[in-house]
């Protein structure tokens, strides 16, 4: 039975295949998404080499591509992501670079708030289930599951390298899932193995606030206009520095600057949520492509409890959706 | 005159199409990428040649022990996690 678990975010477009049973493979592309005209040409080539080309309401877009490429184009960033053409395009550009033509069970994540919604889970499956065409053929998707973020995350640790102490803490205690994505912050409970979805949660204060503001930052320290999208693709590739009118400006201080002020709101929503749902939490597991900069204030909020980083954070939802879907 | 050892002059694209690839060159001067690029392209072709790019590209590289007693905890904590209307 082949399994694909789909994660697709603001900023990256993460996709987890393989059969059940065994591993699987993870691919970890931008999420730039936008009509094919849009997407300025590299010098030299004539052709969008590294783009997936998607038809789209009879329009060929260009998916997979970092947003920073595509010009004239506002990226979606609002609670009904999952409905754009945009997100589609994703979701089919996905199924061609996982190369599978029939997909017996996809699992994906709604952000906490939204996977409550039973009309919200109902119009993502519809885009996701049946026959998807494209030029590089049919794609059949078969059942659709779909999860809180969280979930994820979770799962992903419960198939890493563990030690015997942290599975008895997941198995008797408190877990505390925090996903910091780009567009959300979410966060989950998970008591004695049981999601608690009362106490899970929601806050926008995430990851394209976090880069605003350092960009913001940048701008008032060094010159320049403040360039989110620049940052942004700086960190996707792991890259130290930015270029800033010809001058390399260290980046992590100013993301730490502004982890501290943005972070600490979305920190204070968890910490007002869970105030009367939890007592105490003995395991914290930090995720998301924003998770490295919240583990420290999450530590301080959380006395007493383990703090884990995912090891991969960007590509653990996928993952652990592809682990769930094979139960 | 092009001696004998001159060997081929290959210009390659690395795009963001191949992210893993482009961060283990990203950090290296100019220079050094082509000498990197022809160490891990050797390493690709003796796993090739082994049969261990499969085992490796299989092969789960987070996953605990195949230990029954963990598994089974495991399995537990699985069940347990029944999301509402998924």
């Amino acid at each position: 039975m082949t399994v694909i678990g789909l994660d697709v975010g603001y900023s990256n477009l993460k996709i987890a295949v393989g059969e059940a049973g065994a591993a699987p493979q993870v691919l970890v592309r931008p999420a730039g998404a936008a009509p094919l005209d849009r997407l300025g040409e590299r010098i030299g080539t004539g052709l969008p080499q590294d783009a997936v080309i998607v038809d789209i309401d009879g329009q060929p877009w260009a998916a997979a591509v970092e947003p920073a490429r595509l010009e004239g184009w506002q990226r979606s960033l609002h609670a009904d992501y999952a409905a754009t053409p945009a997100y589609r395009a994703l979701v089919t550009a996905a199924l061609v670079l996982a190369d599978r033509p029939v997909v017996e069970r996809l699992v994906t994540g709604l952000p906490v708030e939204q996977a409550r919604d039973p009309r919200r889970r109902e119009a993502l499956r519809r885009t996701l289930i049946g026959r998807h065409r494209t030029e590089r053929g049919g794609f059949e998707v078969g059942e659709v599951r779909i999860v809180p973020q969280p979930v994820g995350a979770f799962v992903d640790l419960l198939w890493s390298d563990l030690d015997s102490e942290t599975l008895a803490r997941i198995e008797e205690g408190t877990v505390l899932v925090l996903d910091a994505g780009y567009y959300s912050f979410d966060w989950a409970v998970v008591v004695a193995g049981e999601l608690r979805c009362g106490a899970s949660g929601t806050s926008l204060e995430a990851m394209s606030v976090l880069i605003e503001r350092a960009a913001g930052l940048i701008a008032e320290q060094h010159g320049g206009r403040p360039q989110p999208l620049a940052l942004e693709a700086a960190l996707r590739r792991g890259r130290e520095h930015l270029l800033v009118l010809g001058k390399r400006v260290l980046l992590q201080p100013l993301l730490e600057h502004a982890a501290r002020e943005v972070g600490g709101v979305a920190l204070e929503a968890l910490r007002q949520a869970l105030r009367r749902e939890v007592t105490n939490v003995d395991l914290v597991l930090v995720t998301g492509g924003g998770g490295a900069l919240y583990k420290r204030q999450a530590a301080e909020l959380f006395p007493g409890a383990q703090v884990l980083l995912a090891r991969d954070p960007v590509g653990a939802n996928a993952r652990g959706f592809f682990r769930y879907g094979q139960r | 005159m092009a001696s004998a050892e001159s060997g081929w002059r290959v210009v390659v694209r690395i795009g963001s199409g191949q992210p893993e690839l482009r961060a283990a060159l990203a950090d290296l001067p100019s220079r050094a990428r082509a000498e990197r690029l022809r160490q891990l392209a050797l390493v690709g072709l003796y796993s090739l040649r082994c049969g261990a790019s499969v085992t490796a590209s299989e092969r789960d590289l987070q996953s605990p022990p195949a230990d029954a007693a963990f598994t089974a905890r495991r399995e537990r904590l699985m069940r347990a996690l029944t999301v509402e209307g998924e």
